[in-house]
């Protein structure tokens, strides 16, 4: 039994374009949940034990309960008031404890997160674990003997790699869908309560936590979102409207 | 003095434009302070590599003998050392893979201030750095600072920093070599099995192209192909939207938007494509928008200049008919 | 009473929305049986809504499968395929878990929960449709079995069915008694005719069916000899209280089109929504939806309570079924030109819909219903 790891976050809705009315106020981020597909489809070849770590508020544990619907094993959120305003930094430090108290032979994260953008974590929860960090991976081939062997691309090439487990993979592909749950699954899922781990329950240092570990902070953030353009409509049949385009072509 | 590394690709040859990019940037960061940059090497280099990277603004390089394909955290490890040695007031990384592995190994050692994916770079009123980087979706832009008692770091957005272009008299440029010898690997080595070329990786350039066409869920089969003829014809490239993308109808690479490519051609023809923020926020710098839909409602058309309401099927079928009979 | 939604149906909802949204509504797959689809929504889980867990189910109350059914009929454009579903679970698997012996659950019940055996029920004949109960087909006993000879006609699920629940008359001392059969279409002697062309409801295949001296195993009767009659009239209840709780879905669906579509289209320099004659037409949708789902949350809550909801179901039947039909010919007069073409798939709702006034027991029967039970009632 291969203990699988997958490290997802939960974002705003409308980053994601859903709209918050229909389908609630946060959804996974596209990439983790790219990542987690992948990873419930191993589950059809290899047996494994899936665990998903979330760092989030209280009100997100409805995005877990679906990923429990999805086919996840464990849903953990680490939750405190004390986590919030965590970086990159802060947010390794606390994922690492978390990590540390579970069984894991693979960590599995997506490439980035649509509202941070960074793509950082994995490598940095890579070196707390002193683990190796495999990116860009396309597929996992095989896992056998504590053993596991993947494709990924680096630039005009595709690498298969074997590396012994326990590793840190990265997906880099992402998807809007939202997954394919089973309905006997999400009933378990309502029932069976979300586990909810505390700095306490990590055993975290405080002054390691939140914005006051954080090594980075935002001062200033401009909204640079499409301005807004006068329109003016081009009217015709085709053939006028064709020739007007190919003489806008020809300007510019 | 202060010490400002800029850390090349280990892979040189592919990666020297990125790395004299990051060295004009870190020149810059010196101007009128008393700071150095200097930029480290990994592997065989050249002397015309070195000279072209003081060239652009090293005072010093640092030239690592150590092994090929060594891994990030092998490289990670020589960065450590380095970086105890001389105590940099700032780290700037290239945006590549490895460039980003080393960047956050090294950072999360040392408890550094690591910023990811930077555009910018500036010295504030107070001698500290300030990071610009995009954020939500490309959305905003967010100004990011270190604390006070860490190194500060950044690994930077590629094709973000324009070469000088100028040659730079620094005298005599200071070169060190350095012995690798002693640098530990992790234990954990990848093995590799196999590397293949991946076959249909087309080379599409569409953050350079003036002339964008964009293809959206209102375009059929067969009128795609006409536009790939047309873009052709005027020179122009085309892309598409995430709609396309996950039905698997077009590639990953032409995506514009979201988790996508972000382009900022003259002009941008959409047709057949509503306007979702997620697709236009790859389109913000756009000079002319022109948005051909059949639908007067779709949100396109408050963003765009040039607003065609018509089946897009019918204006494209135009356009092919003329340039087949141009090329004809 | 208290009808708000607890948080977890509200998630049920949600998810049958959302999966429904994403993975039912393929545009190619409008006109026909799309065994994809069909996998897909077996992967989901549906099938065993209130089956016990012992089974592979879910063991749901009536009324969160309600609320879930009615989700499904919101969320899955494909009126036809949803058809199939409501058949398959309401009239097929449910028969079997609910008046089934151990023997005929343990044969068939999990793999149609699993949505590997496909059900169906066949009850009509070419000469009897209203007049259920003077169908020919016959079950006479001979050894072991029953042999059944007939013809079913207008069978839904019929060609991809791989069950079905056969009515048939059996003698028992001179009467003609009917009674219930589960049929395995691989059983020598039962064959289906080509698919019917229909107006509407594409995805969902419909054929004769015939059996020419099928050997049905004596295990294999639902029920008891003789109680054809009220496992039909049980068949007709659930039929007409879910398979129409799927139509409320669908109605809500059909006004929300209406509404964006009132908002932004355009004439006389206003949205065409501003007029009268198009706000009242979907004020009325509105009104015919929440008064169906109210009908609907009571029948659900009768049959929860193990209560008889004889009367109910058939007035919601016959409620439901001409609210749907109005508010889909309501929503192409409001859609216009654009309405009466094939690209906006309001033509396709209507003629989906136009079915419901005569499957699951003809309005003009049930209003003949409804005006018994009343009497029984008053008098």
């Amino acid at each position: 039994m291969i203990n699988v790891v997958v490290c997802v976050k939960v974002v705003s809705a409308n980053l994601i374009g859903r709209k918050e009315k229909v389908d609630g106020i946060y959804g996974l981020n596209p990439y983790d949940m790219y990542a987690l597909n992948k990873v419930i489809e191993l589950k059809k070849k290899v047996p494994c034990k899936i665990t998903c770590l979330c760092m989030g508020k209280e009100d997100v544990k409805d995005v877990l309960v679906h990923c429990k619907a999805m086919g996840v094993d464990e849903a953990i959120l680490l939750s405190d008031r004390l986590f919030s305003g965590s970086d990159t930094y802060a947010t390794t430090y606390t994922l690492a404890l978390a990590i540390k108290k579970l069984n894991y032979d693979l960590i599995v994260c997506g490439c980035e997160a649509v509202d941070g953008e960074t793509g950082q974590v994995p490598y940095s929860l890579a070196q707390r674990l002193e683990l190796t960090c495999i990116p860009n991976v396309e597929d996992i081939d095989t896992i056998m003997d504590q053993e596991i062997q993947v494709r990924y691309e680096d630039g005009e090439y595709m690498n298969t790699v074997a590396g012994k487990l326990p590793l840190v993979i990265i997906f880099k592909n992402f998807t809007t869908k939202t997954g394919k749950i089973n309905l006997l699954k999400l009933k378990r899922a309502q029932s069976s309560p979300i586990i909810v781990w505390s700095a306490k329950d990590i055993e975290a240092e405080p002054d390691l936590l939140g914005q006051v570990g954080s090594k980075t902070k935002v001062c200033h953030a401009v909204n640079i979102s499409n301005k807004k353009r006068e329109i003016s409509y081009i009217e015709g049949s085709s053939s006028e409207v064709s020739n007007w385009l190919e003489k806008v072509i020809q300007e510019n | 003095m202060k010490y400002i590394f800029v850390i090349a690709d280990p892979n040189f040859k592919e990666n020297s434009k990125a790395c004299t990019e990051l060295v004009s940037k870190a020149y810059e960061l010196t101007n009128n302070r008393d700071a150095k940059v200097v930029t480290i090497l990994f592997g065989d280099i050249s002397e015309e590599d070195i000279c072209e990277v003081v060239k652009y603004g090293s005072h010093k390089v640092i030239v690592c003998n150590c092994k090929e394909n060594g891994g990030y955290r092998y490289y990670s490890n020589i960065v450590n050392v380095l970086c105890s040695r001389e105590q940099p007031e700032l780290v700037i990384f290239p945006g590549t893979i490895v460039g980003k592995g080393i960047a956050s190994t090294v950072a999360t050692k040392f408890g550094g201030g690591l910023t990811a994916e930077c555009i910018d770079i500036k010295v504030d009123g107070k001698e500290r750095y300030c990071f610009s980087r995009a954020a939500m979706n490309s959305s905003m832009i967010a100004q990011i600072v270190c604390n006070e008692d860490c190194i500060q770091m950044c690994t930077v957005k590629l094709n973000v920093f324009q070469k000088t272009g100028y040659q730079l008299e620094l005298g005599e440029p200071e070169i060190e070599y350095f012995d690798c010898a002693d640098i530990s690997e992790n234990e954990n080595v990848l093995n590799l099995i196999k590397r293949e070329k991946v076959e249909q990786k087309e080379q599409v350039d569409l953050e350079n192209k003036q002339l964008i066409f964009g293809i959206g869920r209102g375009v059929s089969k067969e009128d795609i192909d006409k536009i790939k003829v047309i873009s052709k014809f005027y020179n122009g490239e085309y892309g598409t939207t995430r709609y396309l993308v996950e039905e698997g109808i077009m590639k990953k690479n032409r995506q514009v938007g979201q988790s996508g490519i972000n382009v900022c051609p003259k002009l941008y023809i959409a047709f057949g494509i509503s306007g979702a923020s997620q697709h236009m926020v790859g389109l913000k710098n756009t000079g002319k928008i022109v948005a051909v839909n059949s639908d007067k409602n779709a949100p396109i058309f408050k963003y765009a200049d040039y607003g065609i309401i018509a089946d897009s099927h019918e204006i494209i079928d135009c356009l092919y008919k003329k340039v087949i009979g141009d090329i004809i | 009473m208290d009808f708000t939604l607890s948080e977890e149906q509200k998630q049920l909802r949600r998810e049958i929305i959302q999966f429904s949204r994403e993975y039912l509504n393929d545009e190619n797959c409008m006109d026909f049986f799309s065994r994809e689809m069909w996998e897909e929504i077996s992967q989901l889980g549906i099938h065993g809504v209130i089956v016990s867990e012992e089974y592979g189910g879910m063991n749901e109350s009536f009324l969160t499968g309600a609320i879930m059914i009615e989700a499904l009929g919101y969320g899955c454009k494909n009126n036809g395929f949803v058809f199939v579903v409501n058949n398959h679970i309401w009239v097929g698997l449910n028969l079997i878990y609910l008046y089934g012996s151990d023997l005929l659950k343990e044969k068939y019940l999990r793999n149609m929960v699993e949505g590997k055996y496909i059900g169906s029920i066949a009850i009509s004949e070419a000469d009897s449709g209203s007049d259920a109960f003077s169908m020919e087909t016959t079950a006479q006993e001979k050894d072991d079995c029953y042999i059944l000879n007939g013809s079913k006609m207008f069978i839904s699920n019929g060609s991809i069915a791989d069950v079905f629940v056969v009515f048939a008359k059996v003698m028992v001392d001179n009467l003609a008694q009917i009674t219930g059969f589960v049929v395995e279409k691989a059983f020598d002697g039962v064959k289906c005719g080509q698919d019917i062309e229909k107006m509407g409801l594409n995805s969902c295949p419909m054929c004769e069916v015939t059996f020419n001296n099928v050997k049905v195993p004596k295990e294999n009767v639902l029920g008891t000899v003789g109680g054809g009659k009220s496992l039909i009239t049980s068949a007709l209840e659930w039929e007409r209280c879910y398979e129409f709780a799927c139509h409320v879905g669908a109605m809500q669906r059909v006004m929300e089109e209406c509404i964006r579509y009132a908002d932004e289209r355009r004439q006389f320099g206003k949205a065409i929504g501003e007029n009268q004659a198009v706000s009242h037409k979907i004020a009325d949708m509105r009104i015919k939806i929440e008064m169906s789902r109210l009908m609907l949350y009571k029948i659900a809550c009768l049959k929860d309570k193990k209560r008889n909801a004889y009367v109910e179901t058939s007035i919601f039947k016959v409620f439901v079924s001409e609210s749907y039909i109005q508010v889909c010919r309501d929503a192409l007069q409001i859609y216009g030109a654009y309405g009466y073409t094939k690209e906006y798939g309001i033509e396709r709702e209507l003629r989906d819909a136009i079915a419901c006034s005569i499957y699951s027991g003809t309005n003009e029967i049930l209003r003949n219903t409804i005006y018994d039970m009343s009497k029984i009632s008053v008098l």
